[in-house]
């Protein structure tokens, strides 16, 4: 069952990225916008959050260790 | 539960909650003054006022959480104190530093009413905390209608479009009639047991004295709480919302107040355990299976977004639900993912606005099918927001699959 919800709760995503990479309407980008010129703060905050991303990926154990810690310490 | 009372004068332990307070009055009457006296409007240097504090507080936080004792009654019996609770607020202000970075930026693209903006996210913010540490049920509602009031208002702040009033005024009416629920469980708790402290009522529960009624007026409580975290059947206001309010709105409702919704829940079902497990695994069961169908249909980026987090936080009630140590251990840290991933991704939304070359005006690309517009702006981007939705599918090496 745990599988079941784990693929069903997946594909919407795989469909997202179906739209990401390619367009259906090809004309729409070029024809009426223009892009925006983003302040460099953005690219430092995103960067940020990748390296955060890629801590978290190399220390999730001791995250959950802690996590489990503080759960046994407060509730039970 | 082992709990310790201290002194019941006590509020030091709310010295957090303390300085926001402070903090909220102080830029009020700065923003009065600059208004009355000087004319000019010194919001941005309100915000960045804020958040240095707020780094402050952190550091304060963390320091203190280190010989923090292990729970503790304090106030009158109102409110709580534990090392995890101390833990959750330090990533939700974590998170607040991150928003306000993100309000920054978003204010340079699209005009925003920075006082008022402030003003009721730290409103929220302080009702979330106090409604995390509440002890009783009846002021653990009064708080939870303070960060509802917060959002109302923030829902309607969206001048770019009508959706917002109308987002603003169906969350109102729903999440009122969800409210009165709520209620009319604690007034049935209160007729059967006399008492609404959560400790006295565990205490009572172990003693076997739950009848029927009190057990009828907790699931009319969690079905409150549910309304407000958006889980099937009782999640018609948030795609809605999601599409109708500013972009930091949605993201704001979609991390700090469900943060302090699943404590709550969380508290709850380690009071009481043995009465509400199996009708919250019911509908977080539901809330995944009907979630992900649904999300399949939609054309809305912003809809896709709503229901893809009814899907998380069903994950989230379902792991809380099966009531063990190691599973809720392992909801936390599926919360603490998906926090983290909600703040990447609508770091990264904010590179979907584009401006009309006649009018000038500038719109959000909403429509799943013009996505593949942003790839023409920034290849990096693009690499970072399919890294996030292979995070989300929870996909191999990707954060995402850890916490799954």
């Amino acid at each position: 069952m745990l599988l079941m919800i784990s693929i069903i709760s997946i594909v919407y995503y795989i469909r997202l990225i179906r739209f990401l990479f390619f367009t259906e309407k090809k004309d729409a980008k070029v024809k009426y916008f223009s892009n925006i010129e983003y302040t460099y703060y953005i690219y430092y905050l995103i960067t940020l959050l990748f390296i955060i991303n890629m801590i978290i990926v190399f220390f999730h154990n001791t995250i959950f260790l802690y996590i489990l810690k503080l759960i046994i310490g407060s509730f039970f | 539960m082992s709990a310790s009372f201290v002194n019941f004068y006590n509020i030091y332990f709310l010295h957090v909650e303390l300085i926001l307070l402070f903090i909220l009055t102080l830029i009020i009457i700065v923003h009065f003054i600059d208004k009355l006296y000087f004319k000019e409007k010194g919001d941005s240097k309100n915000l960045v006022f804020i958040i240095i504090i707020l780094i402050f507080l952190i550091h304060h936080l963390l320091l203190d959480s280190v010989n923090s004792p292990k729970l503790i009654i304090f106030f009158y019996g109102y409110f709580i104190y534990s090392n995890f609770i101390v833990w959750l607020k330090i990533v939700m202000l974590t998170v607040l530093i991150f928003y306000f970075v993100l309000l920054l930026i978003y204010n340079q693209i699209i005009k925003v009413p920075l006082f008022e903006y402030i003003v009721l996210i730290l409103t929220a913010f302080l009702g979330s905390f106090l409604f995390m540490i509440s002890n009783h049920l009846f002021v653990m509602f009064v708080f939870l209608e303070l960060v509802n009031l917060c959002l109302y208002c923030l829902i309607g702040l969206n001048k770019y479009s009508n959706k917002g009033i109308e987002a603003s005024f169906k969350y109102f009416v729903q999440s009122s009639l969800a409210t009165i629920v709520g209620f009319f469980g604690i007034s049935l708790i209160y007729l059967s047991m006399g008492t609404l402290f959560i400790h006295e009522l565990h205490i009572l529960y172990v003693a076997g004295a739950f009848n029927n009624i009190t057990i009828l007026g907790l699931t009319f409580i969690l079905f409150s709480l549910f309304f407000k975290m958006g889980l099937f059947p009782f999640h018609s206001w948030l795609p809605e919302v999601y599409q109708g309010s500013l972009l930091l709105t949605a993201a704001f409702i979609a991390i700090i107040p469900k943060t302090a919704y699943i404590l709550v829940f969380l508290r709850l079902i380690v009071e009481f355990y043995g009465t509400l497990e199996h009708i919250s695994f019911m509908f977080a069961f539901f809330s995944v299976i009907y979630g992900s169908i649904i999300t399949l249909y939609q054309t809305t980026f912003r809809r896709l977004i709503a229901y893809g987090s009814m899907v998380h936080l069903g994950f989230i009630i379902m792991s809380i639900s099966l009531y063990g140590v190691y599973t809720i251990a392992a909801a936390i840290f599926y919360l603490l993912f998906y926090i983290y991933l909600t703040v990447f991704n609508f770091a990264i939304m904010i590179f979907f606005f584009e401006r009309n070359y006649k009018t000038l005006e500038i719109t959000f690309i909403d429509d799943l099918s013009r996505l593949s517009i942003i790839t023409n702006k920034n290849k990096l981007m693009i690499f970072f927001f399919s890294f996030i939705l292979f995070s989300f599918a929870g996909l191999p090496v990707f954060v995402g699959f850890i916490s799954k």
